[in-house]
């Protein structure tokens, strides 16, 4: 099984269980915090054979006292402990958050520029994707010097590109011929 | 086994039988002359008697076997004569068997020396051929690396010059492009965005 399919498998599990008991934002907000720290760890730094079995059950015990040992959030990072599978934690909240905005009947889309854009461009965007995408918009901003003007978006797996960057690069194949 | 000439042998014999009993007669002649003719005569008489008896003699007893050797001499020569005759024969036939044979060999000879003719001449044919063909081969090889060399320069020349346009143009944008512009872009972009 993939790292995805794995992630998506403990997120759907975790999802299920928060919706039952109401606390998918909670559970949610607590798993973005695990994650973030989990994806500034070096890569490999909970590599499944670095830890015996009683230690990955004691990581489990004190990650899950971090965060409320009978919560559900605590009590999925046992399991996840126990079942060697920490270093997944990245890639279930990132599910866990598409389920989330999906119930929610949000989508989250990321804007490149290559300057800061103006409060109105902003939304002028996010509505138009929300047209686009019949969704609520979370837009992130990223900015790329290297788009030298314009925007990119990427949305639901689909990037939209209005950057001159990239007309240029049209041009320039054109020219080549 | 030397052969004897058995009748002049036999003829000289009695000749000389016939001559010692004349020459001891006229020895006996000469005494009788002396004497007596007719003791002469009875002398006479006994030598052909003799000579008479030593003919009979010798064809009772001696003629036969002289006979017999001298049938089964022939016999044998001619035998031999035979035998040289089939040998003669035979070696005829070899003769003839060996000149069939050595027209044989040399038409062999010659159909061999003919195919391989004909065998170096397509050699020689398909040698030549080949040759052509490679030469060909290579010409038009060299014809089309040639033709995609200059075409491979035509492109790198192509990419070169739209690389530094593009180049060109990126510099000329950032000195040139405005807030204004970028509004406008953005503005572009949010018409441009057609639901998927």
């Amino acid at each position: 099984m993939t790292p995805a399919a794995v992630g998506r498998r403990y997120a759907r599990a975790l999802f299920e269980l928060a919706a039952e008991t109401g606390a998918v934002d909670a559970t949610g907000e607590g798993l973005a915090e695990l994650a973030a720290a989990v994806g500034s760890l070096e890569p490999g730094a909970l590599a499944s054979d670095l830890f015996s079995e009683s230690q990955r059950e004691q990581l489990g015990t004190v990650l899950a006292a971090k965060v409320g040992k009978d919560s559900i959030l605590g009590r999925f990072l046992a399991l996840l402990a126990r079942n060697n599978r920490l270093d997944q934690l990245p890639a279930v909240q990132a599910c866990f958050e598409q389920m989330q905005d999906e119930a929610a009947g949000r989508v989250r889309i990321l804007v490149r520029s290559a300057t800061p854009l103006t409060t109105e461009a902003r939304a002028a965007i996010g509505s138009r994707f929300e047209a686009v995408t019949g969704k609520k918009v979370i837009d992130a901003l990223e900015i790329d010097d290297t788009l030298l003007g314009g925007v990119t978006v990427e949305a639901q797996g689909r990037i939209y590109d209005g950057s001159i960057r990239t007309q240029l690069a049209r041009l320039e194949r054109r020219m080549a011929g | 086994m030397r052969h004897l000439p058995l009748r002049p042998a036999a003829f000289s014999g009695a000749l000389l039988l016939a001559l010692t009993t004349v020459s001891f007669a006229s020895e006996e002649a000469g005494h009788a002359a002396e004497g007596h003719d007719s003791a002469a005569r009875l002398t006479l008489g006994f030598a052909f008697f003799n000579f008479f008896l030593f003919v009979f003699l010798l064809r009772k007893f001696a003629w036969p076997p002289v006979k017999d050797y001298l049938f089964s001499r022939r016999s044998e020569v001619e035998a031999a004569m035979a035998a040289a005759k089939n040998a003669r024969e035979e070696a005829e036939t070899i003769r003839r068997e060996f000149a069939i044979k050595e027209a044989a060999l040399e038409e062999t000879r010659r159909r061999m020396l003919e195919e391989l003719r004909v065998g170096a001449e397509a050699d020689r044919e398909r040698a030549l051929k080949d040759a052509n063909a490679a030469a060909q081969r290579m010409k038009a090889e060299a014809e089309q690396q040639a033709h995609n060399e200059l075409a491979r320069a035509r492109r790198e020349l192509r990419a070169e010059a739209a690389r530094l346009a593009a180049e060109l143009a990126e510099k000329d944008i950032r000195a040139k492009l405005t807030d204004a512009d970028r509004t406008r872009l953005v503005r572009e972009f949010v018409e441009g965005v057609a639901r998927p």
